[in-house]
């Protein structure tokens, strides 16, 4: 939500502040993971044939995968040469050139991918920019905790070590000065 | 209520800790409470869904070195809580230790505070304080969590006897270092279970009841509390304040679980009882009311959030009393014991109280140790002791996939339990691996099942399909590996609600990290869904089995469904169309190629709360096997 659509909304003006940076932190903590839907919608696109049409003549889609927060096509060209397009939502950890934007996912080309030509670069970027549109906004959801990907906010496990035994020593001297304190209290 | 009549009648109820007799009562309580949990608890935690969502992120800390420190999902949507716990899963696992281990650690480390609140009413008001204190504490230990599972909510037993001693020595000797601690404590807890938020406020009101800087010591209090609990879990606060910003009063609380009257009728007593001395100007009231100052300070800011929240209509689970047991118990005692000293003397009997002192912690021994007083016997509490424990599925695992040489995706659809989704998400972890799509699994007719069953409900010939995997004098865990008449590899999945059409799907198990287990086309678990869902199923052709038979099993806290279909050829559905049976051999007509089974999700037989997103449990198999299970589960009481 934006800050202005919040105020379109109708919304008061602090009230509207508050919910646009509550979107932005919790965009920072946690990205958006596809949902279901996004293959449903993928499939559609294939069953009517709307992927084949900015492909060249004998180029194919030989394979496709929707991962919590990208979705990935591979393009098979009449030269045998395999690229592998991703779409990439905000927060995603995909490697890769970046080749475009749309407006909800990054374009890449996966790292393996053979390079394309200049041709074939523009089939790609079409190409991903129909899934970009076609995916609706009911397709995506804020992960899980548990399923949010790597760029969830991690960190390392001696931080947890560490903190584990700080909070042990603290309930033992809590504990053992809590008595004292309480014995010479009573005394 | 009686009350102590001076200042010589508190103090003369002091206890010496050095005595060789108390140090003996200390270590016989510590013997009787470690008997008591482990009768509630077992030496192996149950399976237990929190429990293995938890073991995914401390897995993963571990091993990926990719800590959390947002938490786990509370069961209020869209909080999170619980780093302090993963912390020190995380800690515990790091150092080798398996579930069952932190299971004892846990049992061990409850049992010590039953030790520290006998200890601590008993530097308060005497061996009777004291000896009162450590069997409330422990009284009907699993009314208000299931203490048979290993879940965040089991460490607030002692780590509420902890924050009472803190508060207590606050209210003693208010102070930097006191209010410190008492704070770091409260935080500790708040990043335990997000209830105990409110310990916070406690810290802060028994620093304003200072004799002298009351306002600093608040101020230092609320700022570390404030402080290390958003040091503990950064991420976690954030989220969750962004949480409540974005949808405040949109979240509600999960069902009631039971109202425990006696945690909440104690901690009432303790607060009316403090309230009362508030008006006595004698030094002995004033004695009492300063040492049971810290309790009330635990007790009364919960008590307020919970029965206002009551009032209000918002659901007030008993399990968020569970930290404030350790302060009731001490709130409650002193009183009750300080009126019998002063009873005692009132009748003459004064000479006799060092010796009922003395006598008192070893009364309370023999208490604590008898089987009755710390086990509930609640419903809930039942049903836990009927759940397997994950020793049990560390054995089945073994069996099954070491033996067997199950796939994981095998291990998911031919692993049958009533406690469906928590087997299977233990089995899928401790299997080691996600499923892969198999080809060609073997052993692909046969349906595990893993029941508790009671142990008179045992066959006398036990039939050699079964394992028996743990066995006590009350019940008996069992595998029982079935020759299943269907094909779980192919179903048809149709649901249909009040205002919609029918709608069929293909089903298929599934497991990813995202989603967790579930099956394609059936409504989701917990989302309160409710409706008709079939399972339409693909029998295997009749020539290839032994005689079958299908039953629907009914208890109050599973999903309870009927056959659909109609007695045909060699399938005959009985009357209650809970069981169908199929045999081959009494007819020469052809079996049916499916057969149709629905649940009314939402129904008196099957709760939507029991419905968990996966077909509903029932037995299938060759009756050789699965026919003494179903003798057993009919002769089960509850309904089953």
């Amino acid at each position: 939500m934006t800050l202005a659509s919040a105020l379109l909304g109708g919304l008061p003006p602090g009230a509207a502040i508050a919910l646009t940076v509550a979107d932005s932190l919790a965009g920072y903590l946690r990205p958006l993971c596809l949902t279901p839907e996004a293959g449903r919608t993928l499939q559609n696109l294939m069953d009517t044939g709307t992927l084949r049409k900015p492909l060249a003549d004998g180029s194919s889609i030989s394979g496709g995968a929707i991962r919590p927060h990208s979705i990935e096509i591979s393009v098979r060209d009449t030269g045998g040469h395999s690229h592998r397009l991703a779409l990439a939502l905000p927060g995603s950890s995909l490697s890769g050139p970046r080749i475009g934007a749309g407006n909800r996912f990054t374009f890449h080309l996966a790292a393996d991918s053979d390079a394309p030509s200049a041709a074939a670069t523009d089939s790609l970027l079409e190409l991903a920019k129909i899934i970009d549109e076609a995916i609706p906004e009911t397709a995506l959801v804020r992960c899980a905790n548990e399923a949010a990907p790597r760029t969830d906010r991690r960190f390392p496990v001696a931080w947890i070590l560490v903190g584990a035994i700080l909070q042990l020593c603290v309930l033992v001297a809590a504990t053992s000065y809590g008595l004292n304190a309480i014995r010479a209290g009573t005394q | 209520m009686g009350a102590p009549r001076s200042h010589r009648a508190t103090s003369e109820s002091r206890v010496r800790p050095s005595s060789p007799l108390y140090l003996v009562a200390l270590c016989a309580i510590l013997g009787a409470a470690l008997l008591a949990h482990l009768r509630v608890a077992g030496t192996s935690p149950v399976v237990w869904m929190d429990t293995f969502n938890d073991q995914v992120e401390v897995r993963r800390c571990i091993e990926d070195d990719a800590c959390t420190l947002t938490g786990v999902q509370t069961s209020i949507r869209g909080l999170y809580a619980a780093v302090s716990w993963l912390d020190l899963r995380t800690l515990a696992a790091w150092s080798g230790a398996s579930l069952d281990q932190v299971h004892l650690t846990v049992i061990l480390l409850n049992a010590l505070a039953v030790v520290l609140v006998f200890h601590l009413a008993s530097l308060l008001g005497g061996g009777i304080a004291g000896s009162l204190a450590a069997l409330f504490f422990i009284a009907r230990l699993d009314d208000l969590v299931p203490m048979t599972a290993l879940h965040n909510s089991v460490l607030l037993f002692a780590l509420g006897a902890v924050l009472v001693i803190a508060c207590t020595a606050l209210a003693l000797r208010p102070g930097i270092a006191s209010v410190t601690l008492a704070a770091l404590v409260a935080a500790i807890m708040a990043n335990t279970h997000l209830v105990c938020l409110v310990t916070g406020v406690s810290v802060v009101a028994l620093a304003l009841t200072a004799p002298r800087h009351r306002l600093p010591l608040a101020a230092l209090g609320g700022g570390v509390f404030a402080l290390a609990t958003i040091a503990i879990a950064p991420t976690g606060w954030l989220e969750n304040a962004i949480a409540l910003l974005q949808s405040p009063g949109a979240r509600t609380t999960a069902t009631i679980a039971g109202v425990d009257t006696s945690t909440m009728g104690g901690a009432l007593f303790g607060v009316v009882a403090w309230a009362a001395a508030l008006g006595a100007r004698s030094p002995a009231w004033k004695i009492y009311r300063r040492r049971v100052d810290g309790a009330v300070a635990v007790v009364a800011p919960l008590l307020i959030v919970f029965l206002g929240a009551s009032l209000l209509g918002t659901p007030a689970e008993a399990k968020y009393l569970f930290h404030i047991k350790a302060a009731v118990a001490l709130a409650a005692a002193l009183p009750i014991a300080a009126a019998l000293t002063a009873a005692a003397r009132a009748l003459g009997a004064a000479r006799a109280l060092p010796l009922v002192e003395a006598l008192a912690p070893f009364v309370a021994t023999i208490a604590i140790a008898l089987p009755g007083v710390a086990l509930s016997g609640n419903a809930v509490a039942a049903a836990q002791h009927q759940t397997p424990t994950v020793g049990d599925l560390v054995k089945t695992v073994q069996i099954l996939g070491g033996e067997l040489g199950w796939s994981p995706t095998q291990l998911l659809r031919q692993l049958k339990s009533p406690s469906g989704n928590a087997v299977l998400t233990g089995a899928l972890q401790l299997a080691g691996h996600q499923p892969r799509t198999a080809a060609g699994d073997s052993d692909a007719r046969t349906t595990a099942f893993l029941l508790v069953l009671r142990s008179s409900d045992l066959p006398r010939a036990v039939p050699s399909t079964w394992r028996i995997l743990r066995r006590s004098t009350n019940a008996a865990t069992v595998l029982v590996l079935a020759r299943s008449p269907i094909d779980w590899s192919d179903f048809e999945v149709c649901t249909s609600t009040g205002a919609g059409a029918q709608q069929c799907r293909r089903g298929e198990w599934q497991y990813s990290e995202v989603t967790g287990i579930y099956v394609s086309g059936m409504p989701p678990g917990g989302s309160g869904w409710r409706g008709e869902l079939r399972l339409r199923l693909r029998m295997y052709s009749a020539e290839k089995h032994a005689p079958a038979v299908l039953f629907l099993p009914r208890s109050p806290l599973e999903c309870g469904g009927s056959v659909l279909s109609a007695s045909e050829g060699s399938l005959e559905v009985d009357s209650s169309r809970r069981l169908a049976t199929l045999d081959q051999r009494r007819t020469t007509a052809h079996t049916p190629s499916t057969i149709e089974i629905a649940w009314n999700v939402g129904s008196r037989v099957c709760a939507a709360s029991s419905y968990a997103g996966l077909p509903p449990f029932f037995i299938e198999g060759d009756r050789a096997s699965v026919g003494p299970l179903v003798a057993a589960l009919r002769a089960k009481r509850g309904g089953l």
